[in-house]
């Protein structure tokens, strides 16, 4: 890639008062492109997400780093910039839609809001414009759902209520976090799948922030694993599966049910401990519970290495190797 | 004779016309030492029917005989001497654990109502703490004082302290995280081959389900629509919402995924007419509109209720839709 991708975020660490949640984590999502940040509760994946936008929880700051979006570091925007920017130029689709909806506003207003007050359009250009929307999400029978409140319709449609409000004005980049956790699977399918269409269609970027190894290795492009608030690996999503190096990645992919999974005694391979106050530790975050933990893991965070095309490694013992390796390691 | 036999067991909520069958004419049995998994999405009332197995819901009709004793018609007396036998794993440990009880407290609330005294009951107690892998002292400690895995622990060990023979796991590992769930799984499959403990596994995961269980009922709007055991499921699954099920699992090792079933869940209230599947169905025709399929056994211990299941055009209609 030549040119400069669309977003970049360059060494960003996210500070409160008693922490330091997300630590020196960087990467890019080029246009049409998705990518994946990965992680379990604690990872900082949303906060890294929160903080493209400026829109950290009370306390939170961003203490180092750049995010360079379409060129302009965002860090250091005023307030009226990034109104230009919210859901205008980056928009957001957050886990649960029963709550990120207005209950006592039909859908349609709210949709045709984010036109009216982006756009500047009329009352009655940005209805016709919402119901335009609604179909392009595929919500059924548009015309008439249009004036829906959030609670006629079902979790997967309100999901889509919520990309149609994302979309609403072309943004270049969505951030996704944790769309489908609250859907069941077969309506998880289908919003993936929307979001995919509409980034072709709209070629827009899509961050898309997931603690489910399986969504992002079927629809990333890249994948950003993070660990207590560090990045410790990126990879091509279609080489997760076969090719991840790091013990934390592969400790996560050899903990997931599946048939290949399975030790001989019928158990799954377990990453032992948890990740209460790794966030704290000065060396890599996991080596507390890494098998192939040394002494120097301890000491400083080991640096990001290039050990493929677009993967990195943040560890100086990962091994090679497919899974299959990972679960002989782990026992 | 198995552990559990539920035959043509209904729930329901509400009268009239807002009356909602959660669960419509389910019959399963698990037996001694065995993992029965109820798999279903939201709403197709998996959760109610393994509370109501514990007459923790309000049974419209239908037995449960739990080792020989119908529990529907039992009174409160008779219940409560049976409760040590049945117990439950809930979703969350949070809510389900007393805050303002130590772990210890908790854990001896079952003995104490079964009557064993104070000496053996910390002895228990401290026994099933460490069973579990919680560490020595963890008794004093309140729930707020541990991490959500340790909580479930906790909750595991409140469920086996009474030693009993039937535990219905109700989602125990949704809310964990990937690497914890890991250790909740293998202790739970740990404590079930040393205590013979038999599980009515209730889970939305499909991946944990298959892991789990020997034998799976997949569950839509109130009725069970396939069930099998495990491995049979997988390797042939025969009804179409079975398949849909298993395709929309994302696996890492798979780039692209199949086609996603269309369509929502139908209003409860007012199931679709024949087959409940048939408003989402790929394969459907107007007889599943007007004909209750009904459950058929295709092969031993595979059963399945779907008109078209099992033919030879099923595969390709259903893998080759339109995108």
């Amino acid at each position: 890639m030549t040119r400069a991708p669309l977003l970049l975020v360059d060494g960003l660490s996210v500070a409160f008062p008693t922490a330091t949640p997300v630590r020196d984590v960087g990467f890019t999502v080029g246009e049409g492109e998705t990518v994946a940040l990965v992680g379990e509760s604690g990872s900082g994946k949303s906060l890294v997400a929160s903080s493209l936008l400026r829109l950290l929880p009370a306390g939170g700051r961003i203490v180092g780093g750049a995010v360079r979006f379409e060129g302009t570091d965002v860090t250091r925007s005023t307030e009226a910039e990034l109104t230009h920017l919210r859901g205008r130029r980056i928009a957001m689709v957050f886990q649960e839609p029963a709550t990120a909806l207005d209950p006592v506003m039909t859908i349609g207003r709210q949709v045709a809001e984010v036109i009216e007050w982006h756009e500047g359009a009329s009352r009655r250009a940005a209805r016709a414009r919402a119901i335009e929307l609604l179909d392009l999400v595929r919500l059924p029978d548009p015309s008439r759902r249009v004036d829906s409140y959030p609670h006629e319709l079902s979790g997967g449609q309100r999901q889509r209520v919520m990309i149609a409000m994302a979309i609403a004005c072309r943004p270049k980049l969505v951030v996704a976090d944790e769309p489908t956790t609250a859907l069941d699977v077969t309506i998880q399918a289908q919003v993936l799948e929307l979001l995919d269409r509409l980034r072709r269609e709209l070629s827009m970027g899509v961050l898309l922030i997931s603690h489910d190894l399986g969504v992002v290795g079927q629809w990333a492009d890249r994948v950003v694993v993070l660990y207590a608030g560090r990045k410790l690996e990126e990879l091509p999503a279609e080489r997760l599966f076969d090719g991840a190096r790091h013990p934390y990645t592969r400790g996560l992919l050899a903990a997931s049910p599946r048939p290949s999974a399975l030790g001989a005694d019928g158990l799954l391979t377990e990453i032992p401990g948890q990740i209460d106050g790794a966030d704290r530790l000065p060396g890599c975050p996991f080596s507390p519970r890494c098998a192939l933990a040394r002494p120097s893991c301890d000491d400083r965070m080991p640096d990001l290495v290039a050990v493929g095309p677009e993967h990195t490694v943040a560890c100086p013992v990962a091994p090679r190797g497919g899974i299959a390796d990972a679960v002989a390691v782990g026992r | 004779m198995p552990l559990l036999s539920v035959v043509d067991l209904a729930v329901s909520y509400g009268s009239g016309r807002d009356r909602l069958r959660a669960v419509d004419g389910v019959s399963l049995e698990v037996g001694r030492g065995e993992t029965v998994a109820l798999v279903g999405e939201s709403g197709c009332g998996k959760s109610t029917l393994g509370r109501a197995v514990l007459r923790l819901e309000p049974v419209e009709r239908g037995r449960i005989d739990f080792d020989g004793t119908d529990l529907v018609g039992l009174g409160a007396h008779a219940l409560k001497r049976l409760r040590p036998r049945l117990q439950i794993v809930f979703q969350d440990p949070l809510g389900s654990l007393n805050p303002r009880l130590t772990i210890g407290e908790t854990l001896a609330v079952p003995l104490a109502v079964q009557g064993i005294g104070r000496a053996e009951r910390h002895e228990r107690v401290g026994a099933m703490l460490a069973e579990v892998g919680l560490p020595v002292g963890s008794d004093r400690l309140y729930p707020h004082e541990f991490s959500g895995g340790q909580r479930q622990r906790v909750a595991i060990a409140r469920a086996l302290v009474s030693k009993p023979d039937l535990v219905v796991c109700d989602e125990p590992v949704s809310a964990l995280d990937l690497s914890v769930q890991a250790q909740i799984l293998n202790l739970l499959v740990r404590l079930k081959r040393e205590f013979g403990l038999a599980y009515l596994f209730v889970s939305h995961d499909l991946a944990v389900v298959r892991h789990i269980a020997d034998r799976v009922l997949v569950m839509y709007l109130g009725r069970v629509v396939e069930s099998a055991p495990s491995e049979a499921l997988w390797s042939r699954p025969l009804h179409p919402y079975t398949r849909a099920l298993i395709e929309a699992v994302p696996d890492p090792a798979r780039r692209r995924p199949a086609v996603p079933l269309a369509g929502d869940l139908p209003d409860p209230r007012n199931p679709p007419s024949g087959c409940r599947f048939r408003s989402r169905c790929p394969i459907a025709t107007a007889r599943c509109a007007e004909e209750d399929p009904g459950v058929r056994e295709i092969e031993p211990g595979h059963a399945v209720a779907c008109h078209l299941a099992p033919t030879g055009s099923f595969e390709t209609t259903v893998r080759g839709g339109t995108p």
